[in-house]
Protein backbone atom coordinates (compact mmCIF):
# COMPACT_ATOMS: atom_id res chain seq x y z
CA UNK A 1 0.00 0.00 0.00
CA UNK A 2 1.32 3.49 -1.02
CA UNK A 3 1.51 5.75 1.62
CA UNK A 4 0.49 9.46 1.49
CA UNK A 5 2.17 11.88 3.23
CA UNK A 6 1.44 15.11 1.47
CA UNK A 7 -1.44 16.05 3.59
CA UNK A 8 0.25 19.72 4.05
CA UNK A 9 -0.40 20.00 0.32
CA UNK A 10 -4.30 18.49 0.27
CA UNK A 11 -5.23 16.11 2.44
CA UNK A 12 -5.96 12.54 1.33
CA UNK A 13 -8.11 10.32 1.78
CA UNK A 14 -11.40 12.24 2.26
CA UNK A 15 -14.12 10.74 4.53
CA UNK A 16 -16.01 8.64 2.05
CA UNK A 17 -19.18 11.48 3.00
CA UNK A 18 -17.47 13.96 1.06
CA UNK A 19 -17.56 12.38 -2.62
CA UNK A 20 -21.12 11.33 -1.34
CA UNK A 21 -22.63 14.26 -0.82
CA UNK A 22 -20.80 15.85 -4.39
CA UNK A 23 -22.49 12.96 -6.28
CA UNK A 24 -25.77 13.63 -4.25
CA UNK A 25 -26.10 17.33 -5.22
CA UNK A 26 -24.88 16.76 -8.44
CA UNK A 27 -27.18 13.74 -9.03
CA UNK A 28 -30.09 15.19 -7.20
CA UNK A 29 -30.26 18.91 -7.35
CA UNK A 30 -27.74 20.75 -9.10
CA UNK A 31 -29.32 24.08 -8.81
CA UNK A 32 -28.10 27.04 -8.52
CA UNK A 33 -28.09 28.39 -4.89
CA UNK A 34 -29.09 32.63 -4.26
CA UNK A 35 -31.00 32.87 -7.51
CA UNK A 36 -33.84 30.90 -8.74
CA UNK A 37 -37.19 30.50 -6.31
CA UNK A 38 -37.91 27.04 -7.26
CA UNK A 39 -37.78 24.47 -4.34
CA UNK A 40 -34.61 22.63 -5.93
CA UNK A 41 -32.77 25.90 -6.25
CA UNK A 42 -34.39 26.88 -2.15
CA UNK A 43 -32.58 23.69 -1.17
CA UNK A 44 -29.63 24.94 -2.75
CA UNK A 45 -29.70 27.97 -0.79
CA UNK A 46 -29.98 25.62 2.38
CA UNK A 47 -27.06 23.88 1.52
CA UNK A 48 -24.87 26.80 1.18
CA UNK A 49 -26.12 28.12 4.08
CA UNK A 50 -25.54 25.38 6.49
CA UNK A 51 -21.89 24.45 5.28
CA UNK A 52 -21.13 28.48 5.91
CA UNK A 53 -23.24 27.70 9.70
CA UNK A 54 -21.14 24.54 10.21
CA UNK A 55 -17.66 26.49 9.27
CA UNK A 56 -18.88 29.42 11.60
CA UNK A 57 -19.01 26.55 13.97
CA UNK A 58 -15.58 25.00 13.42
CA UNK A 59 -14.08 28.36 13.36
CA UNK A 60 -15.66 30.28 16.57
CA UNK A 61 -17.50 33.18 13.76
CA UNK A 62 -20.33 33.84 15.34
CA UNK A 63 -22.45 34.32 12.68
CA UNK A 64 -22.75 32.26 9.60
CA UNK A 65 -22.69 35.22 7.38
CA UNK A 66 -19.49 36.34 8.45
CA UNK A 67 -18.05 32.93 6.11
CA UNK A 68 -17.56 34.05 2.75
CA UNK A 69 -16.59 31.08 0.05
CA UNK A 70 -13.65 31.29 -2.29
CA UNK A 71 -12.15 28.56 -4.44
CA UNK A 72 -9.06 28.62 -1.77
CA UNK A 73 -6.71 30.67 1.26
CA UNK A 74 -4.71 31.92 -2.24
CA UNK A 75 -8.56 33.58 -3.33
CA UNK A 76 -9.70 34.35 0.63
CA UNK A 77 -5.48 36.00 1.12
CA UNK A 78 -5.56 38.53 -2.06
CA UNK A 79 -9.02 39.28 -1.06
CA UNK A 80 -8.06 40.29 2.21
CA UNK A 81 -5.14 41.81 1.07
CA UNK A 82 -5.93 43.67 -1.86
CA UNK A 83 -9.31 44.28 -0.45
CA UNK A 84 -8.22 46.13 2.97
CA UNK A 85 -4.93 47.64 2.01
CA UNK A 86 -4.79 51.35 0.59
CA UNK A 87 -1.48 53.30 -1.25
CA UNK A 88 1.19 53.62 1.24
CA UNK A 89 -0.39 51.49 4.21
CA UNK A 90 2.42 49.44 6.29
CA UNK A 91 2.36 46.14 7.02
CA UNK A 92 3.63 43.45 9.10
CA UNK A 93 4.17 39.65 8.13
CA UNK A 94 6.26 37.04 9.38
CA UNK A 95 9.39 35.70 7.57
CA UNK A 96 7.67 32.22 7.34
CA UNK A 97 4.75 33.56 4.92
CA UNK A 98 3.41 31.18 1.73
CA UNK A 99 3.17 32.68 -1.46
CA UNK A 100 -0.34 33.19 -1.06
CA UNK A 101 0.33 35.91 1.09
CA UNK A 102 4.27 36.86 0.23
CA UNK A 103 3.75 37.70 -3.44
CA UNK A 104 0.09 39.76 -3.49
CA UNK A 105 2.42 41.96 -0.79
CA UNK A 106 4.96 42.31 -3.50
CA UNK A 107 2.39 43.42 -5.90
CA UNK A 108 0.61 45.86 -3.65
CA UNK A 109 4.28 47.06 -3.01
CA UNK A 110 5.23 47.22 -6.76
CA UNK A 111 1.34 48.44 -7.45
CA UNK A 112 -0.03 50.87 -4.77
CA UNK A 113 3.62 51.67 -3.01
CA UNK A 114 2.80 49.62 0.38
CA UNK A 115 5.75 49.00 2.66
CA UNK A 116 5.96 45.06 4.06
CA UNK A 117 8.14 44.71 7.09
CA UNK A 118 9.07 41.52 8.83
CA UNK A 119 7.98 40.62 12.39
CA UNK A 120 11.89 39.12 13.39
CA UNK A 121 11.85 35.97 14.29
CA UNK A 122 14.22 32.68 15.38
CA UNK A 123 14.90 29.80 12.59
CA UNK A 124 12.18 28.14 14.63
CA UNK A 125 9.87 30.53 13.51
CA UNK A 126 9.16 31.95 17.56
CA UNK A 127 8.50 35.65 17.20
CA UNK A 128 9.93 38.46 18.82
CA UNK A 129 6.86 39.97 19.87
CA UNK A 130 8.57 43.01 21.71
CA UNK A 131 10.35 44.27 18.61
CA UNK A 132 6.91 43.79 16.79
CA UNK A 133 5.75 46.41 19.38
CA UNK A 134 7.77 48.48 18.09
CA UNK A 135 7.10 48.09 14.81
CA UNK A 136 3.50 48.62 14.67
CA UNK A 137 4.01 52.20 16.23
CA UNK A 138 5.39 53.25 12.88
CA UNK A 139 1.77 53.63 11.43
CA UNK A 140 1.18 50.24 10.52
CA UNK A 141 -2.22 49.31 9.22
CA UNK A 142 -2.44 45.27 8.71
CA UNK A 143 -0.84 42.70 10.25
CA UNK A 144 -1.01 39.48 8.01
CA UNK A 145 0.77 36.02 9.42
CA UNK A 146 0.28 32.90 8.89
CA UNK A 147 -1.35 30.57 11.57
CA UNK A 148 0.81 27.87 11.16
CA UNK A 149 4.34 27.57 8.67
CA UNK A 150 3.67 24.82 5.87
CA UNK A 151 7.47 24.50 6.16
CA UNK A 152 8.85 24.87 9.42
CA UNK A 153 5.76 23.80 10.96
CA UNK A 154 5.29 26.39 13.41
CA UNK A 155 2.28 27.54 15.18
CA UNK A 156 1.88 31.49 15.54
CA UNK A 157 0.75 32.11 18.87
CA UNK A 158 -2.33 34.12 16.95
CA UNK A 159 -3.96 35.09 20.74
CA UNK A 160 -0.69 37.17 21.56
CA UNK A 161 -0.35 38.67 18.18
CA UNK A 162 -3.41 40.00 17.86
CA UNK A 163 -3.31 41.26 21.39
CA UNK A 164 -0.22 43.00 20.03
CA UNK A 165 -1.84 44.41 17.05
CA UNK A 166 -4.72 45.42 18.60
CA UNK A 167 -3.26 47.74 21.53
CA UNK A 168 -2.33 49.93 18.69
CA UNK A 169 -5.78 49.75 16.65
CA UNK A 170 -3.98 47.45 14.05
CA UNK A 171 -5.88 44.73 12.49
CA UNK A 172 -4.99 40.81 11.85
CA UNK A 173 -5.36 38.83 8.92
CA UNK A 174 -4.40 35.20 9.41
CA UNK A 175 -3.66 32.95 7.58
CA UNK A 176 -5.00 29.13 8.30
CA UNK A 177 -4.38 27.07 5.30
CA UNK A 178 -2.54 24.90 7.58
CA UNK A 179 -4.51 24.63 10.77
CA UNK A 180 -8.27 24.94 9.84
CA UNK A 181 -9.56 21.89 11.09
CA UNK A 182 -6.19 20.53 12.18
CA UNK A 183 -5.66 22.85 15.26
CA UNK A 184 -8.47 24.58 17.15
CA UNK A 185 -9.68 28.03 15.74
CA UNK A 186 -12.06 30.37 17.98
CA UNK A 187 -11.92 33.27 15.54
CA UNK A 188 -14.76 35.06 18.14
CA UNK A 189 -12.43 34.51 21.42
CA UNK A 190 -9.18 35.13 19.53
CA UNK A 191 -10.55 38.20 18.11
CA UNK A 192 -8.86 38.01 14.63
CA UNK A 193 -10.12 40.44 12.04
CA UNK A 194 -9.61 38.40 8.94
CA UNK A 195 -9.10 34.36 8.64
CA UNK A 196 -8.47 32.75 5.74
CA UNK A 197 -8.68 29.24 5.34
CA UNK A 198 -9.11 26.69 2.45
CA UNK A 199 -11.34 23.42 2.38
CA UNK A 200 -9.10 20.77 1.00
CA UNK A 201 -6.67 20.62 3.44
CA UNK A 202 -7.39 20.23 7.26
CA UNK A 203 -10.38 20.59 6.78
CA UNK A 204 -10.93 17.22 4.92
CA UNK A 205 -13.41 19.07 2.05
CA UNK A 206 -12.50 18.99 -1.95
CA UNK A 207 -10.14 21.23 -3.47
CA UNK A 208 -11.52 24.06 -5.24
CA UNK A 209 -13.40 25.59 -1.77
CA UNK A 210 -11.63 27.73 1.12
CA UNK A 211 -13.33 31.07 2.76
CA UNK A 212 -12.59 34.04 4.36
CA UNK A 213 -14.33 35.08 7.79
CA UNK A 214 -14.59 38.96 8.55
CA UNK A 215 -15.29 40.25 11.88
CA UNK A 216 -18.61 42.37 11.86
CA UNK A 217 -17.34 45.69 10.90
CA UNK A 218 -14.87 44.83 8.36
CA UNK A 219 -15.97 46.07 5.20
CA UNK A 220 -12.99 45.34 2.15
CA UNK A 221 -13.34 46.99 -1.54
CA UNK A 222 -14.08 43.83 -3.58
CA UNK A 223 -11.56 42.22 -5.89
CA UNK A 224 -14.33 40.50 -8.30
CA UNK A 225 -17.87 41.96 -9.03
CA UNK A 226 -20.44 40.51 -11.13
CA UNK A 227 -24.03 38.44 -10.50
CA UNK A 228 -25.13 38.47 -6.87
CA UNK A 229 -28.83 36.88 -7.43
CA UNK A 230 -29.91 39.86 -5.99
CA UNK A 231 -30.63 43.95 -6.12
CA UNK A 232 -29.69 43.72 -10.05
CA UNK A 233 -30.80 46.43 -11.21
CA UNK A 234 -27.87 48.37 -8.93
CA UNK A 235 -24.39 48.77 -10.67
CA UNK A 236 -22.28 48.05 -7.53
CA UNK A 237 -21.97 45.15 -5.74
CA UNK A 238 -24.38 44.96 -2.88
CA UNK A 239 -23.00 46.03 0.50
CA UNK A 240 -23.72 43.40 2.61
CA UNK A 241 -21.73 40.03 2.66
CA UNK A 242 -21.39 37.59 2.41
CA UNK A 243 -23.18 38.37 -1.20
CA UNK A 244 -20.67 41.27 -1.71
CA UNK A 245 -17.91 39.20 -1.95
CA UNK A 246 -18.86 36.12 -4.18
CA UNK A 247 -20.06 37.09 -7.30
CA UNK A 248 -20.38 34.29 -9.92
CA UNK A 249 -21.72 30.96 -9.48
CA UNK A 250 -20.27 29.20 -6.66
CA UNK A 251 -18.97 26.08 -6.54
CA UNK A 252 -21.91 24.49 -5.09
CA UNK A 253 -20.55 20.55 -5.53
CA UNK A 254 -17.46 21.39 -4.26
CA UNK A 255 -19.51 23.40 -0.92
CA UNK A 256 -21.48 20.37 -0.53
CA UNK A 257 -18.27 18.24 0.19
CA UNK A 258 -16.88 20.95 2.53
CA UNK A 259 -20.23 20.59 4.40
CA UNK A 260 -19.92 16.48 5.11
CA UNK A 261 -16.34 17.29 5.54
CA UNK A 262 -16.87 19.64 8.45
CA UNK A 263 -19.76 17.69 9.52
CA UNK A 264 -17.78 14.29 9.73
CA UNK A 265 -14.47 16.68 11.62
CA UNK A 266 -17.29 17.51 14.18
CA UNK A 267 -18.12 14.38 14.92
CA UNK A 268 -14.27 13.49 15.25
CA UNK A 269 -13.70 16.62 17.05
CA UNK A 270 -10.62 19.09 16.28
CA UNK A 271 -8.84 18.62 19.46
CA UNK A 272 -9.01 14.73 18.65
CA UNK A 273 -7.40 15.31 15.12
CA UNK A 274 -5.11 17.66 16.98
CA UNK A 275 -4.07 14.88 19.69
CA UNK A 276 -3.79 12.53 17.22
CA UNK A 277 -1.33 14.10 14.81
CA UNK A 278 0.53 15.61 17.91
CA UNK A 279 1.04 11.94 18.82
CA UNK A 280 2.14 10.73 15.28
CA UNK A 281 4.71 13.60 15.27
CA UNK A 282 6.04 12.80 18.38
CA UNK A 283 6.90 8.96 16.99
CA UNK A 284 8.04 10.91 13.78
CA UNK A 285 10.14 12.94 15.33
CA UNK A 286 11.79 9.83 17.71
CA UNK A 287 12.28 8.21 14.63
CA UNK A 288 14.02 10.66 12.55
CA UNK A 289 16.38 11.84 15.75
CA UNK A 290 17.98 7.90 14.90
CA UNK A 291 18.67 8.79 11.25
CA UNK A 292 22.13 8.87 10.36
CA UNK A 293 23.04 12.43 9.05
CA UNK A 294 19.82 13.76 9.11
CA UNK A 295 18.48 17.05 10.37
CA UNK A 296 14.89 18.10 10.95
CA UNK A 297 13.31 22.08 11.40
CA UNK A 298 11.01 23.88 13.18
CA UNK A 299 10.38 23.47 17.69
CA UNK A 300 11.08 20.06 18.93
CA UNK A 301 8.49 20.14 21.09
CA UNK A 302 5.22 18.32 19.31
CA UNK A 303 2.49 20.15 21.69
CA UNK A 304 4.15 23.54 19.17
CA UNK A 305 4.38 22.34 16.12
CA UNK A 306 1.95 20.97 13.28
CA UNK A 307 2.06 17.33 11.99
CA UNK A 308 4.64 18.66 9.47
CA UNK A 309 8.31 17.84 9.48
CA UNK A 310 10.88 18.81 6.42
CA UNK A 311 14.23 17.39 6.88
CA UNK A 312 17.48 17.14 4.84
CA UNK A 313 19.95 14.24 5.19
CA UNK A 314 23.25 15.58 5.00
CA UNK A 315 24.55 15.75 1.18
CA UNK A 316 22.04 14.89 -0.18
CA UNK A 317 19.76 16.56 -2.72
CA UNK A 318 16.04 16.56 -1.00
CA UNK A 319 14.52 16.29 -4.46
CA UNK A 320 16.46 12.71 -5.24
CA UNK A 321 15.25 12.01 -1.58
CA UNK A 322 11.55 12.31 -2.20
CA UNK A 323 11.85 10.51 -5.66
CA UNK A 324 13.47 7.51 -3.68
CA UNK A 325 10.97 7.56 -0.93
CA UNK A 326 7.71 7.25 -3.89
CA UNK A 327 10.13 4.92 -6.35
CA UNK A 328 11.66 2.58 -3.57
CA UNK A 329 9.32 2.78 -1.08
CA UNK A 330 5.95 3.75 -2.25
CA UNK A 331 5.78 7.01 0.33
CA UNK A 332 4.87 10.36 -1.15
CA UNK A 333 6.25 13.53 -0.11
CA UNK A 334 7.47 16.77 -1.03
CA UNK A 335 10.56 18.41 -1.49
CA UNK A 336 11.79 21.66 -2.65
CA UNK A 337 10.60 25.45 -0.74
CA UNK A 338 6.74 24.56 -1.24
CA UNK A 339 5.81 27.88 -2.01
CA UNK A 340 7.62 29.28 0.65
CA UNK A 341 10.66 30.73 -0.22
CA UNK A 342 11.26 32.87 2.84
CA UNK A 343 10.81 29.96 5.70
CA UNK A 344 13.82 28.23 3.82
CA UNK A 345 15.37 31.72 3.72
CA UNK A 346 15.05 31.60 7.60
CA UNK A 347 16.23 27.72 7.89
CA UNK A 348 19.28 28.28 5.63
CA UNK A 349 17.94 25.79 3.04
CA UNK A 350 16.79 27.78 0.38
CA UNK A 351 17.09 27.63 -2.73
CA UNK A 352 17.07 23.38 -3.12
CA UNK A 353 14.70 23.57 0.35
CA UNK A 354 13.61 20.38 2.20
CA UNK A 355 11.86 16.98 2.26
CA UNK A 356 9.14 17.97 4.05
CA UNK A 357 6.42 15.05 5.18
CA UNK A 358 3.02 16.08 6.48
CA UNK A 359 0.50 13.74 8.61
CA UNK A 360 -2.92 13.76 8.19
CA UNK A 361 -6.63 12.71 10.59
CA UNK A 362 -5.96 9.60 8.19
CA UNK A 363 -1.62 8.50 9.03
CA UNK A 364 -1.54 5.83 11.24
CA UNK A 365 1.79 4.60 13.11
CA UNK A 366 2.57 2.37 10.53
CA UNK A 367 2.88 4.91 8.07
CA UNK A 368 5.17 6.65 10.24
CA UNK A 369 7.70 3.57 11.18
CA UNK A 370 7.84 2.83 7.35
CA UNK A 371 8.88 6.39 6.78
CA UNK A 372 11.43 6.25 9.19
CA UNK A 373 13.07 3.09 8.28
CA UNK A 374 13.22 4.14 4.62
CA UNK A 375 15.01 6.99 4.84
CA UNK A 376 17.34 4.67 7.49
CA UNK A 377 18.01 2.88 4.42
CA UNK A 378 18.13 5.83 2.24
CA UNK A 379 20.67 7.54 4.61
CA UNK A 380 23.31 4.75 4.60
CA UNK A 381 22.68 3.91 1.16
CA UNK A 382 25.23 6.75 0.08
CA UNK A 383 24.59 9.01 -3.15
CA UNK B 1 -39.09 20.11 19.86
CA UNK B 2 -42.15 21.72 18.77
CA UNK B 3 -40.55 23.24 16.11
CA UNK B 4 -38.99 21.23 13.91
CA UNK B 5 -38.47 23.06 10.40
CA UNK B 6 -38.83 26.17 8.50
CA UNK B 7 -39.44 26.07 4.42
CA UNK B 8 -38.44 28.96 2.07
CA UNK B 9 -41.21 28.86 -0.36
CA UNK B 10 -39.70 31.96 -2.17
CA UNK B 11 -37.92 35.05 -2.52
CA UNK B 12 -38.97 38.31 -3.80
CA UNK B 13 -37.69 41.84 -4.03
CA UNK B 14 -39.32 43.94 -0.97
CA UNK B 15 -41.77 46.41 -2.55
CA UNK B 16 -41.22 49.05 0.75
CA UNK B 17 -37.65 48.81 0.52
CA UNK B 18 -36.52 47.93 -3.34
CA UNK B 19 -32.68 46.94 -1.53
CA UNK B 20 -34.26 44.33 0.42
CA UNK B 21 -35.82 41.07 0.12
CA UNK B 22 -39.25 39.19 1.41
CA UNK B 23 -39.77 35.63 2.03
CA UNK B 24 -42.52 33.53 2.09
CA UNK B 25 -42.04 30.59 4.28
CA UNK B 26 -43.79 27.74 5.88
CA UNK B 27 -43.16 26.13 9.58
CA UNK B 28 -43.70 22.29 10.23
CA UNK B 29 -46.03 23.36 12.98
CA UNK B 30 -49.56 25.57 13.69
CA UNK B 31 -47.38 28.84 15.52
CA UNK B 32 -50.78 29.92 16.59
CA UNK B 33 -49.93 28.45 19.69
CA UNK B 34 -46.94 31.11 20.19
CA UNK B 35 -48.64 34.46 18.97
CA UNK B 36 -49.89 35.41 21.87
CA UNK B 37 -46.49 34.80 23.91
CA UNK B 38 -44.71 36.94 21.15
CA UNK B 39 -47.28 39.81 21.19
CA UNK B 40 -46.63 40.10 24.95
CA UNK B 41 -42.21 40.03 23.85
CA UNK B 42 -42.53 42.69 20.77
CA UNK B 43 -43.68 46.13 21.90
CA UNK B 44 -44.26 46.98 18.32
CA UNK B 45 -46.59 43.98 17.73
CA UNK B 46 -49.82 44.02 15.94
CA UNK B 47 -51.86 40.93 16.24
CA UNK B 48 -55.35 39.71 15.81
CA UNK B 49 -56.70 37.49 18.03
CA UNK B 50 -59.45 36.39 15.68
CA UNK B 51 -56.73 34.02 13.42
CA UNK B 52 -54.01 34.19 16.28
CA UNK B 53 -52.11 36.51 13.39
CA UNK B 54 -48.75 38.62 14.31
CA UNK B 55 -46.91 40.81 12.77
CA UNK B 56 -44.05 42.42 14.54
CA UNK B 57 -40.54 43.89 14.11
CA UNK B 58 -37.14 43.03 15.52
CA UNK B 59 -33.82 44.53 14.46
CA UNK B 60 -35.54 46.18 11.43
CA UNK B 61 -36.99 42.92 9.91
CA UNK B 62 -40.71 42.43 9.96
CA UNK B 63 -42.15 39.11 10.55
CA UNK B 64 -45.53 38.25 9.87
CA UNK B 65 -47.25 35.02 10.95
CA UNK B 66 -50.54 33.24 10.33
CA UNK B 67 -50.74 29.53 11.48
CA UNK B 68 -48.10 27.71 9.45
CA UNK B 69 -47.21 30.39 7.33
CA UNK B 70 -44.23 33.09 7.72
CA UNK B 71 -43.98 36.42 6.08
CA UNK B 72 -40.37 37.63 6.41
CA UNK B 73 -39.81 41.13 5.20
CA UNK B 74 -36.51 43.71 4.79
CA UNK B 75 -33.26 40.97 4.96
CA UNK B 76 -30.08 41.87 3.01
CA UNK B 77 -29.63 38.24 1.09
CA UNK B 78 -30.51 34.64 1.46
CA UNK B 79 -28.05 33.82 4.11
CA UNK B 80 -29.32 36.37 6.46
CA UNK B 81 -32.30 34.83 5.83
CA UNK B 82 -31.53 31.62 7.08
CA UNK B 83 -29.49 33.17 9.63
CA UNK B 84 -33.04 34.90 10.58
CA UNK B 85 -34.84 31.72 10.51
CA UNK B 86 -32.56 29.86 12.74
CA UNK B 87 -32.92 32.77 14.94
CA UNK B 88 -36.96 32.84 14.72
CA UNK B 89 -37.07 28.52 15.28
CA UNK B 90 -34.70 28.81 18.34
CA UNK B 91 -36.88 31.93 20.06
CA UNK B 92 -40.66 30.07 18.71
CA UNK B 93 -39.27 26.78 21.05
CA UNK B 94 -37.79 28.92 23.82
CA UNK B 95 -41.53 30.40 24.14
CA UNK B 96 -43.17 26.85 23.41
CA UNK B 97 -41.31 25.54 26.48
CA UNK B 98 -41.51 28.20 28.85
CA UNK B 99 -44.69 29.10 28.07
CA UNK B 100 -45.99 27.91 31.68
CA UNK B 101 -44.06 30.64 32.79
CA UNK B 102 -45.25 33.65 30.56
CA UNK B 103 -47.52 35.26 30.52
CA UNK B 104 -49.64 35.90 27.15
CA UNK B 105 -51.36 38.84 25.56
CA UNK B 106 -54.24 38.57 23.86
CA UNK B 107 -55.05 41.98 23.11
CA UNK B 108 -53.33 44.27 20.30
CA UNK B 109 -52.00 47.37 21.67
CA UNK B 110 -53.70 50.67 20.63
CA UNK B 111 -51.14 53.19 18.68
CA UNK B 112 -50.83 56.55 20.70
CA UNK B 113 -52.30 58.78 18.31
CA UNK B 114 -49.61 60.87 15.89
CA UNK B 115 -51.39 63.86 17.21
CA UNK B 116 -51.53 63.52 20.56
CA UNK B 117 -47.60 62.73 20.05
CA UNK B 118 -47.13 65.78 18.05
CA UNK B 119 -48.83 67.80 21.00
CA UNK B 120 -46.22 67.21 23.55
CA UNK B 121 -42.80 67.44 21.31
CA UNK B 122 -41.11 70.71 21.68
CA UNK B 123 -42.02 71.32 17.77
CA UNK B 124 -39.40 73.58 16.89
CA UNK B 125 -38.34 70.98 14.37
CA UNK B 126 -34.88 71.48 15.66
CA UNK B 127 -33.97 67.80 13.55
CA UNK B 128 -31.59 66.92 16.50
CA UNK B 129 -33.70 63.69 16.39
CA UNK B 130 -32.37 63.37 12.61
CA UNK B 131 -35.96 63.45 10.79
CA UNK B 132 -37.21 66.32 9.19
CA UNK B 133 -39.98 67.93 11.81
CA UNK B 134 -41.34 66.97 14.99
CA UNK B 135 -44.47 65.98 12.87
CA UNK B 136 -42.13 63.52 10.56
CA UNK B 137 -40.68 62.33 14.49
CA UNK B 138 -44.59 61.58 15.95
CA UNK B 139 -45.49 59.82 13.12
CA UNK B 140 -42.15 57.43 14.08
CA UNK B 141 -42.71 57.00 17.46
CA UNK B 142 -46.66 56.66 16.83
CA UNK B 143 -45.18 53.33 14.51
CA UNK B 144 -42.67 52.53 17.46
CA UNK B 145 -40.08 52.98 14.76
CA UNK B 146 -38.24 55.84 17.01
CA UNK B 147 -37.59 55.86 20.85
CA UNK B 148 -38.16 59.52 22.75
CA UNK B 149 -34.87 59.57 23.76
CA UNK B 150 -33.90 60.32 20.28
CA UNK B 151 -35.12 64.20 21.13
CA UNK B 152 -32.56 65.49 22.88
CA UNK B 153 -34.66 68.81 23.65
CA UNK B 154 -37.24 66.82 25.69
CA UNK B 155 -34.93 65.62 27.89
CA UNK B 156 -34.61 69.58 28.67
CA UNK B 157 -36.67 71.00 32.48
CA UNK B 158 -38.96 72.57 30.75
CA UNK B 159 -40.22 69.70 28.73
CA UNK B 160 -40.31 67.12 31.80
CA UNK B 161 -43.68 66.95 32.15
CA UNK B 162 -44.31 66.63 28.50
CA UNK B 163 -41.98 63.74 28.68
CA UNK B 164 -43.53 62.23 31.41
CA UNK B 165 -46.44 61.55 29.68
CA UNK B 166 -45.00 60.39 26.77
CA UNK B 167 -43.34 57.37 28.93
CA UNK B 168 -46.47 56.54 30.17
CA UNK B 169 -48.47 56.83 27.23
CA UNK B 170 -45.71 54.23 25.68
CA UNK B 171 -45.41 52.29 28.89
C1 LIG C 1 0.52 28.50 4.82
C2 LIG C 1 -0.24 28.36 3.54
N1 LIG C 1 -0.92 29.43 3.08
C3 LIG C 1 -1.64 29.35 1.94
C4 LIG C 1 -1.70 28.19 1.20
C5 LIG C 1 -2.50 28.19 -0.04
O1 LIG C 1 -3.60 27.33 0.02
P1 LIG C 1 -4.44 27.06 -1.31
O2 LIG C 1 -3.47 26.45 -2.27
O3 LIG C 1 -5.52 26.14 -0.92
O4 LIG C 1 -4.93 28.37 -1.78
C6 LIG C 1 -1.01 27.05 1.65
C7 LIG C 1 -1.03 25.76 0.94
O5 LIG C 1 -0.59 25.51 -0.10
C8 LIG C 1 -0.27 27.15 2.85
O6 LIG C 1 0.42 26.10 3.30
S1 LIG D 1 -35.43 66.61 18.06
FE1 LIG D 1 -37.39 66.80 19.02
S2 LIG D 1 -37.83 68.96 18.83
FE2 LIG D 1 -36.19 68.56 17.40
S3 LIG D 1 -37.25 68.08 15.48
FE3 LIG D 1 -36.91 66.15 16.48
S4 LIG D 1 -38.79 65.85 17.59
FE4 LIG D 1 -38.77 67.98 17.07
Amino acid sequence: MPIYLDNGATSYPKPDEVCGAMIEYMTHNGASPGRGNYARAMDADKLVYETRKALSKLLGAPRPGQIIFTCNATESINMALKGYLRPGDRVLTTGYEHNAVARPLKKLETERGIRVELIPCAPDGTLDLSAMRSLLDGGTRLVAAAHGSNVIGCITPLGEVVGTAHERGVPVLADAAQTAGAYPIDAAALQIDMLAFTGHKGLLGPTGTGGLYLREGVVLSTLKEGGTGGMSLSPFPPDDPPDRYEAGTMNVAGIAGLRAAVSYLMGVGVDAVRRHEVELTGILLDGLDSVPGLTYYGPRDTEDRLGLVSFNIEGRDPHKVSMSLDRDYGIMVRSGLHCAPSAHRLLGTAPVGAVRASLGYFSDREDVERLVRALKEISSRGE
Amino acid sequence: MFLQDIDVIDVDLCVQQPEKFIAHTRASADLSAVTPYLNAMFRTAAYNHDDRSIRFTSDRVEYTIIREQVNIAKFANRTELHELLDWFKDLVNDIYDSRGEMTPMYECRKPVPVFFIYNLLPKTNCRMCGEKSCMVFAALLNKLEADIDACPPLSEPKYAENRHKLEVAFA
